[in-house]
């Protein structure tokens, strides 16, 4: 096993037009943590997952995961969950569970179909049927059932009501390998500040402030939503 | 993991497939018994009907490939195609396998829905289903068997060219470059490539110094250029251009190449 950084992040850009969605950040994450990303709309959250996930190859910098720049052999240890439906209307659960085995070396179907039941969900309805919070769970059942060595849950608990948010974090959180890394972008602070190791705060592109929750919340004397609160009221101009 | 993304595409797209083709060859089928019954108003109805579901088969099937193509690749379920850990090769691989597989086979399909629509004519008009196949088979046996070859080796790299065009025209239009234009990257950059397709095969056409006699008994080695004023003066020029050939043979790597290139490099999901 390689003794790299879970996720190590240099110099990484990458521009929209004339906008820098990220402008030279620098981030080390190990695995073993829950680190919560935290920034405002455009920040680059989403556009920073997406690199390390593999789904955008134009950037400048470096993004290596566990030595790995994005490919198929990072794919392989990154269990990503979007924050869209990426799976086919027409499918059922159990065809995507299906779907998922064939495609992922890790992936568990019994965790998977124990999980979709745990959720409430009939595996034989096709997603068209499923409302958008139940296809979020379908989402994240599959995410979840991977044995990943990183777990990139973008908003995964956005969009759906309270008790479902309890459910997807509660999800989440009995479902990871405690070895992995789970990264987890959201607005909605004060639901995951009790989970998280670590926080990690961006604006414009660049990492703002990061390091373990207990150490923020100490050095700057609120809770990390205070903090968000307090860091984001004046919007960056772009 | 190609076995996987081939059969991940028959899982998806088989159904609507298998769907449209049971339509189509219910309203075929249809439209053949009215002909052959003689139904009034129906039968020439029927005619129509059975040509429309050729056609609709030969247009309905590419633009349904290429729309999954489109949605699988930089719709929302890019977002799972883009993270399976599959080689980009792999991925291209299994997609030109399967619409190229797909699209021949509809092809050959709508042959024998023709043929059957033939045979119907045939006998409505009083003759018998042999007929047709004599005929057929008559045609056949005194084509020029050089052009007749000739022309299945056409239609076949043509296919390969056109899934491979198809493929290029999605992948490089929707680069980052075109971010600004959506959907209509693909479509600039496929009117761009038909003008620029347009010019090419007509200057190599002119500029290969190729072609071969009109009974394709042999080839002949000379430009086409002298050639030009009989062929706007409506009259018949001496030979046949095979300059384009070049073009078709060379334009099919070039697309896969470029495809290839763009998957790897400039991936952008939106």
């Amino acid at each position: 096993m390689s003794t790299a950084p879970a996720l190590e992040i240099r110099n990484l850009g990458r521009r929209y037009g004339p906008i820098a969605a990220l402008d030279g950040l620098d981030l080390t994450l190990d695995a073993g943590r829950i680190v919560a990303l935290f920034g405002e709309n455009g920040s680059g959250k989403t556009t920073l997952l997406k690199i390390v996930a593999g789904l955008l190859s134009e950037y400048t910098g470096e993004a290596l995961i566990h030595g790995h720049a994005p490919g198929p052999e990072s794919k392989a240890m990154v269990s990503f969950l979007p924050d869209q439906s990426f799976l086919p209307d027409t499918v059922s659960a159990r065809t995507a569970v299906s779907m998922f085995g064939d495609f992922f070396a890790d992936f568990d179907a019994a965790r998977a179909f124990a999980l979709i039941a745990e959720l409430g969900i009939d595996a034989h309805r096709t997603l068209k049927t499923l409302s958008k919070g139940q296809r979020e769970k379908v989402q994240l059942a599959l995410a979840m059932s991977r044995r990943a060595r990183i777990y990139l849950l973008d908003e995964p608990i956005s969009g759906v009501d309270p008790a479902a948010r309890e459910v997807i974090l509660r999800t989440i959180l009995t479902q990871y390998d405690p070895g992995a890394l789970v990264v987890i972008s959201t607005h909605l602070i004060a639901d995951i500040e009790a989970v998280a190791d670590a926080a990690v705060f961006l604006r414009a592109g660049r990492v703002l402030f990061a390091g373990d929750a207990d150490d923020l919340r100490a050095r700057h004397g609120m809770s990390l939503d205070r903090l968000f609160r307090t860091t984001y009221q004046n919007p960056v101009r772009s | 993991m190609y076995a996987a993304l081939l059969k991940h595409e028959a899982r998806l797209q088989a159904r609507p497939l298998l769907s449209f083709l049971g339509i189509a060859l219910a309203v075929f089928a249809g439209g053949l018994a009215a002909m052959l019954l003689r139904v009034p108003l129906l039968a020439e109805f029927g005619n129509v009907a059975a040509i429309i579901v050729c056609l609709l088969l030969a247009v309905g099937v590419p633009a349904h490939l290429l729309h999954r193509y489109y949605t699988s690749m930089y719709g929302r379920e890019g977002y799972l195609t883009h993270v399976i850990p599959a080689k980009h090769t792999a991925l291209y691989a299994a997609k030109f396998t399967w619409a190229a597989g797909v699209w021949a086979a509809s092809l050959l399909l709508t042959l024998a829905l023709a043929y059957g629509i033939a045979v119907a004519q045939t006998i409505t008009a009083g003759g018998t289903a042999s007929d047709t196949w004599a005929a057929l088979a008559t045609a056949l046996a005194n084509a020029n068997q050089t052009a007749l070859a000739l022309g299945i080796a056409w239609i076949a790299v043509g296919l390969l060219t056109y899934v491979a065009q198809f493929g290029w025209v999605v992948t490089f239009g929707m680069e980052d470059r075109f971010r600004s234009l959506g959907l209509g990257g693909p479509v600039v950059v496929w009117f761009v490539s038909y003008l620029v397709m347009q010019v090419v095969t007509f200057a190599a056409m002119v500029l290969i110094p190729v072609g071969v006699t009109p009974d394709f008994s042999e080839l002949v080695f000379a430009s086409f250029l002298g050639e030009l004023p009989k062929a706007f003066a409506n009259e018949d020029p001496s030979f046949i251009p095979l300059g384009w050939l070049p073009v078709i043979l060379v334009a099919l790597p070039v697309y896969v190449i470029w495809t290839l290139h763009s998957l790897k490099k400039h991936t952008s999901l939106r």
